[in-house]
């Protein structure tokens, strides 16, 4: 016998059955609720819903727990690549060397995007968001690929898909980047591996040479492991309900990377970066906006500090601020604005007040760090 | 403006929930509401506004 729940309402009672997952959350089934009781549930934010049962990536933020298909972030960060961890969360298992072989190839020799894209790009002014820009060159790879519109298309098919997506989308994310910095866009290297070429086309020009240093490239991949699956996030709901529609791959990631530029989510590395270049304007005075951040009646907020979901650490932080240090060691660079983070750093992880409101450093802050030094 | 580094990173975790909710023939998602707007009322024509 499962356990249960009951609802007295109304004098009534109502049986609501409790559903139990693998790591022992318990949660009220109530999908029969309106229909004996003609109750619904109200939960602003969803912050109380669960709204599927899904056997990819456990987080627990009390713990500050985060495994995708029950292998450690700090396991992978440390023994895996951002590809194997790709294949991991796509088809459950890590794969066999010859498996991974062939997805890297697949995905390698997929890199290119077709011509006419270019033409997209060109319409767009350069002030254009990268975000918004990704997001619908995203939308745009349904145009190039109609038959990725079926939704009816055999296993083999989706998967040629999700490889040509994985191949396609750094070439796409730095030709959003490139047509920001109004310059010219570089074409995908395959000799190069996944985050290296993607490294190339970001900061290559055509008039030379650039070495890619994989120090750096390593930090990125470690990065974009940290990042690459949390659960029921906003961006996630947002395309697992796009595509519940039945609505293409493509469609439903577009929706995703769209959520993703809101700051509240993947805006927040970013935030990061523009409150340290405030702090720099404003003299380089830390300890003038820790007092500020402390205030309470001071509208001023500390970003990339604690996080909604862990409470007491996030496990990705810790692995980042290492792979932070490595990047800012190897390139040695001297910028006021690191000065500044690595103040707040130490504030953050030595003062009480910050200590005791779970206000550690978050994998924002470190990120933004990394993306600030590259 | 790097938030395009951070969508690659999420670009597999975003694949395997769309697989995920294919492959468990997951229904169309449409949460409900509490109604809290007007009641019923007759439209009101311009001049009377």
């Amino acid at each position: 016998m499962g356990k249960k729940a009951e609802l007295h309402y109304e004098g009534k009672v109502y049986e609501i059955p409790v559903v139990t997952g693998s790591e022992n959350e318990n949660a009220l089934d109530i999908s029969k609720l309106r229909g004996q009781s003609g109750l619904i549930t109200l939960d602003r934010g969803f912050k109380n819903t669960g709204s599927t049962e899904s056997a990819i990536t456990f987080l627990n933020g009390e713990e500050g727990t985060l495994r995708y298909r029950g292998y450690s972030i700090e396991e992978l960060a440390e023994k895996s690549t951002f590809l194997e961890v790709s294949f991991l969360l796509i088809y459950g298992e890590l794969p066999t060397k010859i498996e991974l072989d062939k997805f890297t190839k697949d995905i390698t020799e997929h890199s290119l995007v077709h011509e006419d894209v270019k033409s997209i790009l060109d319409g767009y002014p350069s002030k254009a968001h990268p975000m918004g820009v990704l997001s619908s060159l995203v939308s745009a790879l349904t145009a190039f690929y109609p038959k990725s519109l079926d939704p009816n298309r055999s296993k083999e098919q989706i998967n040629g898909t999700i490889i040509r997506f994985i191949a396609k989308l750094p070439t796409l994310a730095a030709w959003s980047f490139k047509n920001r910095r109004r310059q010219p866009i570089m074409y995908p290297k395959n000799k190069l591996n996944y985050t290296s070429n993607f490294l190339h086309m970001m900061f290559g020009l055509p008039t030379q040479d650039t070495e890619i240093n994989p120090i750096v490239s390593k930090a990125l991949d470690k990065l974009l492991i940290l990042h690459a699956d949390h659960e029921q996030n906003c961006s996630a709901s947002t395309v697992r309900i796009v595509g519940s529609s039945h609505a293409s791959l493509y469609a439903s990631v577009s929706a995703g990377i769209a959520a993703l530029w809101g700051p509240l989510h993947g805006g927040a590395n970013q935030a990061v970066i523009e409150m340290l270049e405030e702090i720099k304007s404003d003299g380089c005075d830390v300890d003038k906006y820790v007092a500020k951040a402390k205030d309470k009646s001071d509208p001023f907020r500390l970003m990339g500090f604690g996080h909604r979901v862990y409470k007491n650490f996030d496990p990705r932080a810790t692995i980042i601020k290492k792979a932070a240090d490595d990047v800012l060691n190897e390139l040695g660079i001297e910028d006021p604005v690191l000065d500044i983070a690595m103040k707040l750093e130490k504030v953050a992880l030595e003062d009480e007040y910050f200590k005791s409101r779970g206000l550690y450093p978050n994998v924002d802050f470190y990120s933004g760090i990394i993306y600030r030094a590259l | 403006m790097f938030t395009v580094m951070f969508a690659i990173g999420r670009l597999p975790g975003w694949i395997a929930q769309w697989k995920e909710m294919r492959e468990n023939n997951e229904p169309i998602g449409r949460p409900r509401q509490v109604y809290i707007g007007a009641t019923s009322r007759g439209y009101v024509s311009m001049q009377n506004r």
